[in-house]
């Protein structure tokens, strides 16, 4: 076997990268259509999109012209300069490029140029992770005393969870309990596992049905819908328990858009809100949600149909998910709260802390809007009793019945003007707008 | 493996472009044209649901009007 020398593996290391090329940064909106021009150029195009699916990404897409990231706008064209020049310049000329620039090679920190990587011990094995976990939450505990928010909450009005039995701390806290509004008017659509309209607690209302996921029935078999339209919408007086809803003048419009299994896809979504839309109604409440990278860019697609409803007069109110691990893990806010079209929902405890599993705005331009009561919400359940639940599925309603309470003071209150009078009315917590945005919710007295 | 993968038939989000918000019908037909079955139109949102083999998505992409071409994400209650 012959004995390779220090230099003729580098050299083979360098051969067997894939030459750079030039990264191509599109205007916004204006990606589409140049890379459809380049197709019509006789361009090979791969897009990172055919890949979703695929265990692996070749890092040449395949031997393409083209990579095409259309999540980014952004393009790598693996020419000469020239080459690439000549291909841009129409796109050039019609302001669709935004910058180009040589690609540039990446590697880990330490790597010796010859690129032979050097044998790194993994952070498990260098560093005592519990350590360092118990010195991150000294340092928080201590910077919390040293504030004087160990309970999290709003300055000076710290509520006791048990105060009174009448109503929920949640309809409580937002203050629901204090105004006379009943969102009697405002159509909120819910859309969700379906709604168990039989529940005694909402007999005689007005509620409107509609299916929307596959191979599903009409009913809510899962709870989670008919537990998030009680704290929407639930009555004044409940036939049992305490209060817990909070526009309990709404009309109801239940779409079950997520299946018997808990699962919807974007089809079902879509139509549940092109169909509440169509109905009028002014809130959109979903307590739902995919979720979404560090880094990863909001969803166009839902983008657009926020800002639509939002033109349509309808506020749409999502859930901000709950992947975080508290206090260790912060998860980005899910898709599609974090469209900026969508108002996102934090949730909070009793004391105003955001709950271990809320999700913060960790993606640039992805925050969470305003907090809501999440944890330990007492709501209605299919079969006519009651649940206790916790999530931003749980806030997330609370903020949809607020939002009918003012939609029903005044219809100019209706899409961005809904939406800038809820957070007019917040309540300011000490907690970081990372996880909280705005503030509390609060219900127009 | 590639070829499975491209068989697979997947459900799609098509968002097409403010520019192309009067030519639906006709992005439709470019659609059922190249086989894609359960087309819906969401006119006031510009978003076309609609059902096919992935290996159709760049044939999808290159339809005059359309902006952008996703498979459906799966949502669950939070």
């Amino acid at each position: 076997m012959a004995r390779q020398t220090r230099r003729s593996a580098a050299a083979a290391s360098a051969a067997a990268r894939p030459p750079l090329g030039y990264v191509v940064r599109f205007h916004r909106g204006a990606a589409g259509t140049a890379i459809k021009r380049f197709e019509k150029d006789g361009v090979r195009v791969a897009s990172s999109a055919d890949f979703r699916g695929a265990e692996a990404v070749p890092n040449d897409f395949g031997g393409a012209d083209v990579q095409y990231f259309e999540r980014f706008g952004i393009a790598v064209v693996r020419e000469q300069f020239d080459q690439v020049q000549a291909m841009l310049a129409p796109a050039i000329d019609d302001r669709m490029v935004a910058n180009t620039r040589p690609e540039r090679r990446f590697r880990a920190l330490g790597m010796p140029d010859d690129g032979a990587m050097p044998s790194l011990a993994a952070p498990e094995e260098s560093i005592d992770r519990a350590y360092l976990r118990g010195y991150r939450d000294a340092v928080n505990e201590l910077a919390d005393r040293l504030l004087g928010m160990a309970d999290g909450g709003a300055p000076g009005d710290v509520e006791a969870a048990a105060a009174d039995p009448s109503v929920t701390w949640g309809v409580r806290t937002i203050k629901a309990g204090q105004t006379r509004l009943s969102g009697a008017g405002i159509k909120v659509a819910v859309l969700d596992t379906g709604f168990d309209h039989r529940h005694p607690d909402f007999r005689g209302r007005r509620i409107v049905k509609k299916l929307f996921a596959t191979r599903s029935s009409p009913d809510d078999t899962h709870g989670h819908g008919t537990h998030c339209v009680g704290t929407a919408c639930g009555p004044l007086k409940p036939s049992s328990g305490p209060r817990y809803g909070v526009a309990y003048g709404a009309e109801i419009y239940a779409g079950k858009v997520l299946g018997d299994d808990g699962f919807g896809t974007d089809r079902s979504i879509i139509a549940g809100m092109d169909w509440a839309v169509a109905e009028g109604c002014a809130v959109i409440s979903m307590s739902l949600g995919a979720q979404v990278g560090i880094g990863e860019s909001p969803n166009d697609d839902y983008e657009q149909i926020g800002q639509a409803c939002l033109d349509a007069g309808s506020l749409v109110v999502a859930a901000a998910g709950n992947e975080s691990e508290r206090p260790g893990r912060i998860a980005p806010i899910g898709s599609p709260a974090n469209c900026p079209a969508i108002l996102a929902v934090g949730a909070v405890d009793a004391a105003y802390r955001p709950a271990r599993f809320s999700c913060g705005g960790l993606n640039t331009g992805q925050e969470v809007d305003l907090a809501a009561p999440g944890v330990n919400i007492h709501s209605a359940a299919p079969g006519g009793g009651y649940a206790t639940m916790s999530g931003t599925s749980m806030a997330t309603p609370h903020v949809a019945g607020i939002a009918a309470l003012i939609a029903e003071c005044d219809p100019k209150y209706r899409g961005w003007a809904l939406w800038a009078r809820l957070l007019q009315l917040v309540k300011p917590l000490r907690s970081p707008p990372r996880d909280v945005g705005k503030g509390f919710a609060q219900a127009p007295l | 493996m590639a070829d499975d993968a491209n068989a697979a038939v997947v459900e799609l989000t098509i968002r097409i472009g403010r520019d192309a918000a009067g030519e639906i019908d006709r992005v439709c037909a470019a659609l059922e044209a190249l086989g894609l079955e359960a087309i819906e139109r969401r006119d006031r949102f510009l978003i076309v649901n609609a059902r096919g083999p992935r290996s159709r998505l760049d044939a999808v992409r290159a339809i005059d009007g359309v902006e952008s071409v996703r498979e459906s994400a799966v949502f669950k209650p939070l």
